[in-house]
């Protein structure tokens, strides 16, 4: 009998004081530590090592490398292949958020009303932004491309003779930002009418009461309130379109030369192809500082513009 | 208004979705030789007993090919028990995925150099000068896996000794002889665009794999500035260099376009249908190694192609072939299996198994006297007086030259950069890759 009252004496006081250690800031705190340690090893220290690569002359593979001071900035700020290739992501970026954003809106417009079809357009609209970004500039490519291509079929049916679409870099750069547009556009409509749906309908019927047409409902009641969505949509694709990648990869491959790429084709291609780590590290920095004053600029704007429901 | 703007954006999404995924690529079937998906007959070879496992990566996907590796492999961990091999086989990822490794200085204990032995991988491979072929190897190739030190970098299993692979009965049908010189190459070309009206464009080059144009650069340097008697070949390697000797062969690579001897779609084909365009009597000439063939013969199988050398671009000078390393085999320095590792190299340096290599591939042997008999044997022997230089990149430009190469020849063809443009963008960074 002599355990068991050991036992249900100390139970309760072990219970009580585990529990206030899991409620105590110091317990909190700990929790913090695998997050903070996969962070440091998957972030912050290789954002250090970018850092220290991109001082250095190293071809990316090799033990030996030199520092070599500031050379690697001043070559890529000299560089014009780099001044277009910073041209081609911000259109990569800001000109997919725009176009995301107002046809997503409209989709989410659209298909928040009660209809018959509306879930099958909205997974239809959605469709591709659960395909790979690799394979979906495939699909492009193939409907693009010169020989066979089906669109360049069309061209040459009204024309009689195919474009090349993809080989101009006067346009293959905005087909690209219409391909990366076409695909996540689906993601925006989906924020917009998570958005939408949250809109008290109280906001519409006291403004149909008070007279305001379907123009005036959508500035001052819809669009407002739908800030929040507006700053998560716009700052998520921002982000993405600044780091496009595989899209360009099928499509044209950041060429001809460097012609249609963006800064992450051109740092992979610095790293292994040129074996110019210095220089490839010297573009993730600028790209990691272009996104960062970007979005937050953004989101500083955007937040002001916020109200709360 | 609103019904219509509904249905008419859904028809949009709709049509795109569904037209990608019937359209079709022009011309069929594309490469025999792998791509990203194709089945690489990886994994581990041997006894479960063995033990010993020795690492292997090699830069190959073709089908014929990995299976004689795995056959002599199999073969090694038959007679060696006690050894076992875990092969890789890769060839679209293996030069970044081995730069990573080096980087890590983490290497598998066998491997394939493709071509960089000496420069690239050099500080990574054990010295095999001592093995028992190691005298074996071939006069062409002695030197270029071999440092002034003695130190022997790799078994060469194949080398290559490339130049241009034809359309044999197509030449025959036009009634072209196989060019010498590169203005009979042009001659040519432009005979049989005219006489297939327009059908067969005679060369096939691709900007989004944009190393078939640096092939083109790279094969072709050495016909314009080192196979002749007065040539640059010192200038290059002691870096007094004139680049703007170098315009002429940014400027012949203009002409075939500007002549519409080169594919119209060059900027954004694809290697991969080069094949398929080959088969179809499309291309006439193919600046490729020899596995191209079996690509080929999967879609036309009684197609003839033929080998010839480069042709010459200097008055007076003889046509040539590039040669180097093709199918390797290096054991990494900090191996901790190296006695096992040379084993196996020894194991792979057995005459008949050279032999098989060396048929499969299409490729003549690194090792002397051993008897081939495949469909390129007769051409070989045909040639065998034909001198062979190494490729140009691998002796005259330093490491890292290869993308500029191919970056430039598509601008160049973009219509980005002039010649002499390209010439003074390769001056520029061969000093920059030189001061390292």
């Amino acid at each position: 009998m002599r355990p068991n009252i050991v036992v249900t004496k100390a139970g309760p006081r072990k219970t009580t004081r585990m529990r206030r250690l899991a409620k105590s800031p110091v317990m909190l705190n700990w929790m913090y530590l695998p997050a903070l340690l996969l962070f440091a090893v998957f972030i912050y220290y290789p954002f250090f090592r970018g850092l220290l690569i991109s001082f250095t002359d190293w071809d990316g593979y090799s033990q030996m490398f030199h520092y070599i001071g500031i050379d690697n900035y001043k070559r890529m700020l000299s560089d014009s292949r780099v001044h277009t290739v910073i041209i081609n992501t911000l259109i990569y970026g800001l000109g997919s958020t725009l176009f995301q954003n107002i046809i997503g809106l409209l989709y989410a417009l659209l298909l928040n009303k009660h209809g018959k079809g509306r879930t099958f357009v909205r997974v239809i609209v959605y469709i591709p932004a659960i395909v790979s970004p690799i394979i979906m500039g495939y699909i492009w490519y193939f409907l693009l491309q010169y020989n066979g291509g089906a669109i360049n079929d069309i061209i040459t049916a009204f024309a009689g003779h195919p474009v090349n679409l993809l080989g101009d870099p006067k346009v293959n750069v905005w087909i690209i930002m219409v391909v990366n547009t076409y695909q996540f556009l689906g993601v925006a409509m989906m924020i917009f009418l998570s958005g939408l749906q949250g809109i008290s309908k109280d906001y519409y019927e006291a403004a149909e009461i008070d007279g305001a047409s379907t123009m005036n409902r959508f500035f001052n009641i819809t669009f407002p309130l739908l800030a929040p969505a507006l700053t998560t949509s716009i700052i998520l694709n921002l982000i993405g379109g600044l780091k496009l990648f595989d899209v360009i990869a099928a499509l044209t491959n950041g060429g001809p030369g460097y012609a249609s790429a963006s800064l992450s084709t051109m740092m992979y291609q610095l790293y292994f192809a040129r074996q110019d780590a210095g220089l490839a590290a010297s573009l993730g920095n600028l790209m990691f500082l272009l996104i960062t004053v970007i979005s937050l600029t953004s989101l500083y704007f955007l937040r002001r513009k916020e109200l709360s429901q | 208004m609103k019904k219509s703007a509904f249905w008419f954006m859904t028809l949009a999404m709709l049509l795109v979705i569904f037209s990608g995924c019937s359209s079709r690529p022009d011309g069929g079937s594309s490469s025999a030789s792998g791509g990203d998906n194709a089945e690489t007959g990886s994994g581990k070879i041997g006894s479960g007993k063995a033990k010993t496992t020795l690492s292997m990566m090699i830069n190959i996907s073709d089908e014929s090919l990995t299976k004689a590796y795995r056959e002599i492999v199999d073969g090694f961990t038959k007679e060696n028990p006690d050894i076992s091999v875990n092969l890789q086989f890769d060839s679209n990822g293996y030069e970044n995925t081995m730069k990573v490794k080096m980087a890590a200085n983490d290497l598998p204990d066998i491997f394939d150099t493709h071509g960089w032995a000496k420069i690239r991988y050099g500080e990574y491979l054990a010295d095999l000068r001592d093995e028992p072929w190691a005298s074996q190897l071939t006069d062409t190739i002695r030197n270029v896996v071999t440092d002034e030190k003695g130190k022997v970098y790799a078994l060469v299993l194949t080398e290559a000794k490339d130049g241009m692979l034809y359309n044999v009965d197509m030449l025959e049908k036009y009634g072209i002889e196989v060019p010498r010189t590169f203005d009979e190459l042009v001659a040519a070309g432009e005979k049989i665009k005219k006489e297939s009206g327009g059908k067969t464009i005679p060369f096939y080059l691709s900007g989004i794999d944009d190393s078939t144009i640096g092939q083109y650069l790279d094969q072709f340097a050495n016909p314009l500035l080192i196979t002749a008697k007065n040539n640059e070949a010192d200038a290059l390697l002691k870096g007094t260099f004139d680049w703007s000797h170098i315009t002429p062969l940014a400027q012949s690579l203009l002409t075939l376009k500007e002549k519409g001897l080169i594919n119209e779609d060059v900027l954004t084909a694809k290697r991969s249908d080069l094949p398929a365009a080959f088969a179809a009597e499309k291309v006439t000439f193919a600046l490729v190694g020899p596995a191209f063939m079996d690509s080929v013969h999967e879609i036309a199988p009684n197609m003839k192609i033929g080998l010839m050398p480069l042709p010459s671009m200097v008055a007076g000078d003889e046509p040539t072939f590039a040669g180097g390393e093709r199918n390797t085999l290096a054991v990494w320095k900090d191996s901790k299996h190296l006695d096992e590792a040379k084993k196996l190299l020894q194991y792979f340096a057995k005459p008949e198994n050279m032999a098989k290599l060396s048929n499969v591939s299409k490729n003549p042997p690194g090792l002397k006297d051993i008897k081939t008999n495949h469909e390129l044997t007769p051409y070989y022997e045909k040639y065998a007086q034909v001198r062979v230089f190494p490729y140009f990149d691998r002796v005259y430009l330093p490491n890292g030259m290869w993308d500029v190469l191919c970056k430039n020849g598509t601008e160049l063809l973009a219509g980005r950069m002039t010649p002499e443009q390209f010439s003074e963008s390769m001056k520029t960074e061969v000093e920059r890759l030189s001061k390292k």
